[in-house]
């Protein structure tokens, strides 16, 4: 009688300190956030990591900065800026690509347009890699600014600039 | 007996040793970077305009749509029922209660998606959830739904009828735009029929 209170006591000892140890248990291990979100948010404020497609067609050619295309294999085979490396948007974290992101010189995230390497740019710079930027407008503009003759060239806008004078559109008496 | 006080003791140590844990915060789980590069992957946070048109015509009570651009482009104009948490403030504690919520289902915007995914980003990395992002922002809902463009005469079914349902939420949204409730505007069918409103549509 008494070996078996003794039993079920060690298997309650036991099941509540498993219980204790799930309750208690923080995400551990690789791929934790280095930067808190306030910090973010500091750096986010500043949007300094967009960079237009002028100052980025001056800096191509130059040794000390690395474009990184974010895009997949397939669409980087089929065009990528000169001297570009492809990091595809869901193998950013890879370690194969630790010396490209480690490396201290500037390193320019560009991917169709700019939504996609924004992000990218986002959770990089959370995980705590620096120097990173974000080619404005990504390749779409890049190819229609770049590439193209003079006769094609649209106006650059970025993503965040208002295609319309909206409050204008929507009651066009108003002054 | 003595088993009972020992077990009374484990269970009251237990206890203690629980609250005296740092509180953590109930509805968000920390995720990691990978994790968060897997969500943005996935797409599942964006809301098209169509989307948005639909919730707005059935006056979803469901959504809280959440322009974070600054006050002046805010007070310059804003979307129906739309509040005003600038990007620059979104940690603020005041926010806190509509950020990190589990009732309703928040809709980010900006004039593209560049600032509003950064919002979601960011509170996505406080573990936050409900939050979503309007892709393409008020450009693409001015461009798709305020003035929608035809098609063209080689158009399939399926644009065509795309365009129609554009085309009715645009008189929707324009045509409320004047009156003084929106929510006395009659909600118009998701898909009309009518062939009258191609042909308004043709040439706008």
């Amino acid at each position: 009688m008494k070996h078996l209170n003794l039993l079920i006591l060690g298997g309650i000892v036991i099941i509540l300190s498993i219980i204790f140890g799930i309750a208690t248990i923080k995400v551990t291990g690789k791929y934790l956030f280095k930067r808190s979100a306030s910090e973010m948010l500091t750096r986010v404020n500043t949007q300094s990591q967009l960079l237009n497609i002028s100052r980025a067609k001056e800096l191509v050619q130059s040794d000390t900065v690395v474009f990184i295309d974010i895009r997949t294999p397939k669409e980087f085979v089929g065009y990528h800026i000169e001297n570009a490396r492809n990091i595809p948007f869901d193998r950013l974290l890879d370690d194969n690509y630790i010396d490209i992101l480690e490396n201290d010189q500037m390193k320019i995230l560009y991917g169709t347009n700019s939504v996609g390497s924004n992000a990218a740019w986002m959770v990089l710079t959370q995980y705590g890699y620096d120097k990173l930027y974000v080619l404005d407008g990504g390749v779409q503009d890049w190819i229609t600014q770049v590439e193209t003759s003079d006769i094609f060239k649209g106006a650059y806008k970025s993503d965040e600039a208002p295609l319309y004078n909206y409050s204008e559109v929507m009651d066009p008496e108003s002054d | 007996m003595n088993t009972r006080v020992i077990l009374s003791i484990i269970l009251i140590s237990f206890g203690s040793i629980a609250a005296i844990l740092p509180k953590q915060k109930t509805s968000s789980v920390q995720l990691n970077a990978d994790e968060l590069l897997r969500e943005i992957r996935l797409e599942t946070n964006l809301v098209s305009t169509d989307e948005l048109a639909d919730l707005l015509i059935n006056l979803d009570p469901g959504i809280m749509l959440i322009d974070v651009r600054d006050s002046i482009e805010y007070s310059k104009y804003h979307l129906p029922g739309a509040i005003n948490i600038p990007l620059k403030q979104l940690l603020d504690e005041k926010w806190m209660p509509y950020i990190d919520q589990i009732s309703k289902k928040n809709i980010f915007y900006s004039n593209g998606t560049t600032l509003s995914s950064e919002a979601w980003i960011l509170t996505r990395q406080l573990g936050y959830q409900n939050n979503y992002v309007l892709y393409g922002g008020l450009n693409r809902w001015f461009e798709t739904i305020i003035k929608p463009s035809h098609p063209g005469s080689m158009a399939t079914s399926v644009e065509i009828e795309w365009f129609n349902k554009r085309k009715a939420a645009s008189m929707y949204f324009t045509g409320s735009s004047n009156a003084t409730d929106l929510s006395s505007a009659p909600a118009l069918p998701p898909v009309p029929r009518k062939k009258k409103k191609r042909v308004a549509g043709g040439c706008s």
